[in-house]
């Protein structure tokens, strides 16, 4: 079996920072922000109950800082018009995310957080917009 | 709403006039079943709705509901990151959709969160002289005139109003009502006492909208449940 490319070091990062997934509390991530990271993705995981973008950032100093962000389940992200293969490692891509909070390379992505999304060096993007149907209908909440 | 979109149109040309009205015909009336129920059967979008107190300036908390509410941090423990069962109203908030399966003496719910379901008698039967605790509560559904009510009792005192982590207790008593509007549309309200917690009832107000072009997906909470699987949080 061929061995997760992700590196040890983000798991233990992850270990450290206690990220909460988002189907219970989202309380780890600061969900009043969208910051932009640009980076070379190196995995994709399309699993339940969360999906995750394992990206390559270089920092200002030119180091590679390993960053791992948290989106959607599968059942979600298709019906925004993602599938498994949408990321593939060493795509080139601008992440709009919101951060953890305790400043760690780890974010979150999702439906729940209009404006966060992923966009390709050519312009193409994902996002968590519906895409099964022309929208017609009227959802506003009373 | 009405009226307003009536002087709208008047003061609309033609074409324009023709175009909104296309827009209209997309929600018909509400179908029914062969029973003359409405019907209220397919796939709904309900909307996320991780504060069910949003808006609500004060909550009516008791001295207990506030003090629980106050200490309640979803970061040491959130039966949901453990993939319990969400319980009824977490159910109802999810992000993701939700089915009904109508007969006449029953309707099903079906949701792709936690890919579960319940099954709600609408018989006429009241609930059991003896409920024992349960994560989603005892439910027992009737119709009043066009709209469905459900109403249900016999919660454990495990669950959460919502994701941000409003309290309940076993005593909480929930009212929900749904009302197929249209063909496209539900209004649902819900109507929650719990007089451990709440000094009055709390509702929300939500619309589900009809999505016949979807289908529910699979879904595991544990499948990359990474952090609590390797016991780092809670």
């Amino acid at each position: 079996m061929k061995k997760s490319a992700r590196p040890l070091a983000l798991v233990a990062l992850l270990v450290s920072a206690g990220v909460l997934f988002a189907h219970h509390g989202n309380s780890a991530y600061d969900e009043t922000v969208r910051v932009p990271i640009k980076g070379t993705v190196t995995e994709f995981i399309w699993t339940n109950p969360h999906s995750q973008i394992y990206l390559d950032v270089k920092d200002s100093s030119g180091k590679v800082v390993k960053w791992g962000i948290e989106t959607n389940s599968p059942g979600i992200l298709t019906r925004a018009g993602w599938t498994r293969r949408s990321l593939k490692a060493g795509d080139e891509v601008t992440i709009t995310l919101c951060p953890a909070k305790n400043g760690q390379p780890v974010a979150y992505i999702g439906s729940g957080d209009p404006g966060t999304k992923v966009v390709f060096a050519d312009g193409r993007q994902l996002d968590f917009v519906d895409k099964t149907v022309e929208k017609t209908v009227d959802k506003t909440v009373p | 709403m009405r009226i307003l979109v009536l002087v709208l149109l008047a003061a609309l040309p033609l074409a324009a006039q023709n175009a909104a009205k296309k827009v209209e015909d997309a929600s018909g009336p509400a179908p029914r079943a062969a029973d003359g129920k409405p019907s209220l059967s397919g796939v709904w979008e309900i909307p996320y709705t991780p504060n069910m107190l949003r808006g609500v300036a004060k909550p009516p908390f008791t001295v207990w509901g506030e003090q629980d509410f106050k200490s309640y941090d979803a970061e040491k423990f959130d039966y949901a990151a453990n993939c319990l069962p969400l319980g009824w109203t977490r159910l109802m908030n999810t992000p993701m959709p939700m089915e009904i399966m109508q007969e006449p003496n029953r309707i099903a719910v079906l949701f792709e969160a936690w890919q579960t379901y319940k099954v709600i008698p609408t018989d006429g039967r009241d609930h059991p002289k003896r409920v024992d605790p349960t994560w989603a509560g005892n439910s027992v559904g009737h119709w009043e005139g066009d709209t469905l009510v459900i109403d249900t009792i016999g919660f454990n005192d495990r669950t959460r109003l919502d994701t941000i982590g409003h309290p309940h207790s076993d005593q909480m008593h929930t009212i929900e009502r749904l009302t197929r509007t249209d063909s496209k549309h539900i209004a649902y309200e819900i109507t929650v006492t719990d007089p451990k917690v709440y000094t009055d009832p709390i509702t929300n107000k939500r619309v589900f909208t009809l999505r016949p072009d979807w289908e529910l997906m699979e879904y595991s909470c544990e499948e990359n449940n990474k952090d609590v699987r390797e016991g780092h949080i809670k």
